[in-house]
């Protein structure tokens, strides 16, 4: 009997063992990336008791997993932190130091129980002025947009904030980077009001850069349509609700903007 | 032997025969899908409608012709228990090789369903010798595929093989009896004009008839539709965002900053239809469920329901041989109209109706490829073609002949958007709901409904609100990690078209989620309300 027991404990042993080397960091970033957190999490530690990961490396991994670990704990969360300036420390300038900085300012900015904005924003701008071509500080730049624009917004304050942001546009480095600059802009303006000649200016931009997400591109070529009619753009209105009716025939707002393009003389109605 | 001893025999007898049943099932199941030349795939579902097993069945049939070697099983479920069940089954990894995915979360969806994003990009083997054999299997469907795309997710996880739509399904002998017209009006006063024909003639003869079966399911479908036509024009102000489409995170704060109101003549206007026909169904229809007015229906003591094309069969079945059905486009008040012409745009568009349906196919499937294969054809021009004309459902592919008997289910495309209703969001439904009976009571009306809800509709739209924002902040946290998740993949394989478009679209959607949980933070605060449950 005891030897029974001892050949199966050697089975089960032999079974993990050949699970934990078939797993990788891509079996890993593979279930993350399709967000089940909690079993790349579990493969990571079978991982880490064979030691094949170096330390800075699993640091980092296990960081990010445990943001989105359930249950959501702030031990998890703060632990989390920890672990991205362990990887910071060790080297604060190359890919995984900047994203680890950029994380922490993410933590400090909505993971954390009591945020802390005033933080979140300074770490963004430390890696805008330190890394500004750095994929991941193009991130940063987009927080800031958002913390500028929204962070603890006030009544009074709506157009004073669009002014803040305006500045940072010339830290765009990349196509993606615009498409979010200026959708948030567009977005903000029309919802609390502004000049439609300027918001019809960021879709433009936005539309040029490449909105990948086809909701997004559909609503913006009805909005581009939309407002450049009211400012009297026949021509560009035109143009951007042709393109709304090549790329979303089964829109329903098809035959509506059909509708309007016949009212307006135009061809592309037909 | 003593009595009880006899029935206590029977009744192990009996336990023993079905034990004795079970195993010898069970172990023929094993046997044949033990057979090394025969692959053998299931697929479940709740589609319990009358023709939908036999459309089903149809497709199965071909598809082993096609390939002998493999055997379909269809397993349908009844859809009360079909949540529960597909969920121990997925857990168990007992599942079936095709799920008909419904009322899956995206946490089970990513967990337990294999995404066949590569696969609707690829085109469709099936399709071969047709117009659409070059074309990506995604732009082979009516919808462009857009229904069955998780936007959460990013992925596709199962591929729609129907289509739906509402309708009217009307009595054609009874309407012809009372009325003397063959079909129904498409315009809402003649519409209106008829039902206060069908009422005056059950007055005058006796007989027990009303216009319209009602329930709390059958009438929201028609007085939903109803009320949306007159807030068309309300959406197409320029504080609605410029969107021609109603957009809940824009209407919402817009009701707490006066905006729009209960009170809007575009809004007692939707409330004064709603009350008109609901005036014409059965007392008390609010209690009763969907099933209680098809009752009504099949029992000709109505003259016509409302629901959606999913019933076609199920209704010509129960009413073969007793009358006709005829089907038509639920009407809608012209532009033209005197009395609610005046805030329509025009009749609703259906162009946005997405496909139905869809098999995920399980992580746990063993024969994956024969499943996804299956599928293929399901949804293929052939396969669809097959089970439209057995199912009476609609095609979700494109160039699929819709049979003469289901012309009156074509989607109408020369439309408007909708407008907006009252309720679009759980706890604002609720408390429209409770409301209602002010509404639909003979002695009740416009001016009794808002003033009972009012009180409550502000505080119903905080609630809902704070659980969108809460939705977000949830969106916002999980993108994150695998955004940077994503982000790592692509390092592997920097030149994978599809991982890039993933990540460009993912950066978007995270920026927007957050911009709106951040936005319905600030809209909450300056109407008053918490952000925080």
């Amino acid at each position: 009997m005891k030897n029974l027991f001892l050949f199966l404990l050697v089975l089960m042993g032999l079974f993990q063992g050949s699970y934990a080397t078939s797993l990788t960091e891509e079996k890993i970033w593979n279930d993350a990336s399709l967000f089940l957190f909690n079993e790349a999490h579990e493969d990571l530690k079978t991982v880490r008791q064979q030691g094949r990961f170096p330390e800075r490396e699993e640091n980092y991994i296990e960081a990010l997993l445990l943001l989105n670990v359930q249950p959501k704990t702030e031990e998890n969360i703060q632990r989390s932190a920890e672990l991205f300036r362990r990887v910071e420390e060790v080297k604060g300038d190359d890919e995984r130091g900047i994203a680890a900085k950029y994380y922490r300012g993410r933590i400090m900015q909505i993971h954390q129980e009591r945020p802390d904005l005033v933080r979140a924003e300074k770490i963004y701008k430390e890696l805008l002025h330190d890394f500004p071509l750095n994929p991941i500080s193009q991130r940063a730049l987009i927080q800031v947009v958002l913390l500028r624009l929204y962070g603890n917004l006030e009544k009074g304050e709506i157009f004073h904030r669009l002014e803040e942001v305006e500045e940072l546009k010339g830290f765009i480095r990349n196509p993606s980077t615009a498409v979010c600059y200026h959708e948030l802009i567009s977005d903000y303006m029309i919802r609390f009001g502004g000049n439609k000649e300027v918001i019809l200016n960021h879709l433009i931009a936005a539309e040029q850069a490449g909105i990948h997400s086809f909701m997004n591109r559909a609503d913006t070529y009805v909005r581009m349509g939309m407002i450049a009619r009211e400012l009297g753009k026949r021509d560009v209105s035109i143009l951007y609700f042709s393109k709304f009716l090549k790329e979303f025939q089964r829109d329903a707002r098809h035959y509506q903007v059909q509708m309007i393009l016949r009212e307006m003389g135009s061809v592309a109605s037909k | 032997m003593k009595k009880d001893q006899i029935f206590a025999g029977i009744g192990f007898s009996l336990i023993g025969l079905c034990f004795i049943l079970s195993l010898s099932r069970m172990f023929q199941r094993i046997s044949e899908e033990s057979d090394p030349k025969l692959t053998t795939i299931r697929f479940s579902h709740w589609q319990l409608e009358s023709g939908i097993r036999e459309g089903f069945d149809a497709v199965a049939q071909e598809y082993m012709r096609l390939h002998p070697n493999v055997r379909v099983i269809q397993e349908p479920v009844p859809e009360k228990i079909y949540t529960n069940w597909i969920i121990t089954q997925l857990v168990g990894e007992t599942a079936p090789d095709l799920v008909l995915l419904g009322g899956v979360t995206d946490e089970r969806l990513a967990r337990y369903f294999v995404p066949i994003t590569p696969y609707v990009n690829q085109s469709n083997p099936y399709n071969q010798g047709t117009d659409l054999e070059k074309l990506p299997w995604r732009e082979t469907y009516l919808d462009g595929m857009e229904g069955a795309y998780n936007p959460n997710l990013l992925e596709y996880y199962s591929a729609p093989f129907a289509m739906h739509v509402i309708r009217l399904f009307y009595n054609k002998e009874l309407l012809k009896k009372i009325s003397g017209r063959d079909d129904l009006p498409t315009d809402y006063d003649a519409f209106l004009q008829l039902c206060h024909q069908i009422q005056d003639y059950a007055q005058k003869s006796g007989e027990v008839v009303i216009p319209i079966a009602g329930s709390k399911y059958n009438s929201a479908i028609m007085v939903g539709r109803f009320f949306s036509t007159q807030t068309q024009r309300m959406v197409d102000r320029p504080s609605m965002g410029y969107l021609l489409r109603p957009d809940v995170e824009i209407l919402t704060p817009r009701y707490w900053e006066n905006e729009w109101s209960l009170n809007d003549p575009e809004i007692r206007s939707g409330l004064e239809m709603m009350h008109e026909i609901g005036l014409h169904m059965q007392p008390g229809f609010m209690q009763l469920q969907r099933e209680d007015a098809t009752f009504y229906f099949v029992q000709q003591r109505a003259v016509m329901i409302a629901s959606g094309s999913w019933d076609r069969s199920s209704v010509r079945t129960e009413t073969q041989g007793r009358f006709t059905v005829g089907v038509c486009a639920l009407p809608s008040p012209s532009p033209a109209s005197p009395r609610f012409g005046k805030y329509v745009l025009g009749p609703v568009s259906e162009a946005s109706t997405k496909a139905f349906g869809g098999f995920g196919i399980p992580r746990s499937s063993k024969s994956f490829d024969v499943a996804l294969d299956f599928e293929r054809f399901l949804c293929s021009r052939i396969g669809n073609q097959i089970f439209v004309n057995r199912s009476g459902w609609l095609p979700a592919i494109a160039g699929v002949k819709i049979p003469e008997e289901l012309k009156a289910f074509e989607p109408q495309l020369n439309g408007y958007p909708e407008g907006f209703a009252l309720q679009w969001s759980p706890n604002v439904k609720r408390v429209v709901e409770n409301e209602l009976n002010q509404l639909y009571q003979v002695t009740g009306g416009v001016d009794r409904f808002i003033s009972a809800l009012k009180p409550k509709y502000a505080e119903a739209l905080a609630e809902d609100s704070r659980n969108n924002i809460r939705g977000l902040l949830r969106n916002t946290f999980r993108m994150e990690t695998a955004f940077g998740a994503l982000l790592e993949l692509q390092k592997q394989d920097p030149h994978d078209s599809h991982l890039e478009n993933k990540i460009a679209e993912m950066n978007e959607n995270m920026v927007m989620a957050e911009s709106h949980w951040m936005r319905g933070q600030y809209d909450l605060r300056q109407a008053g309300y918490n952000t925080k449950p």
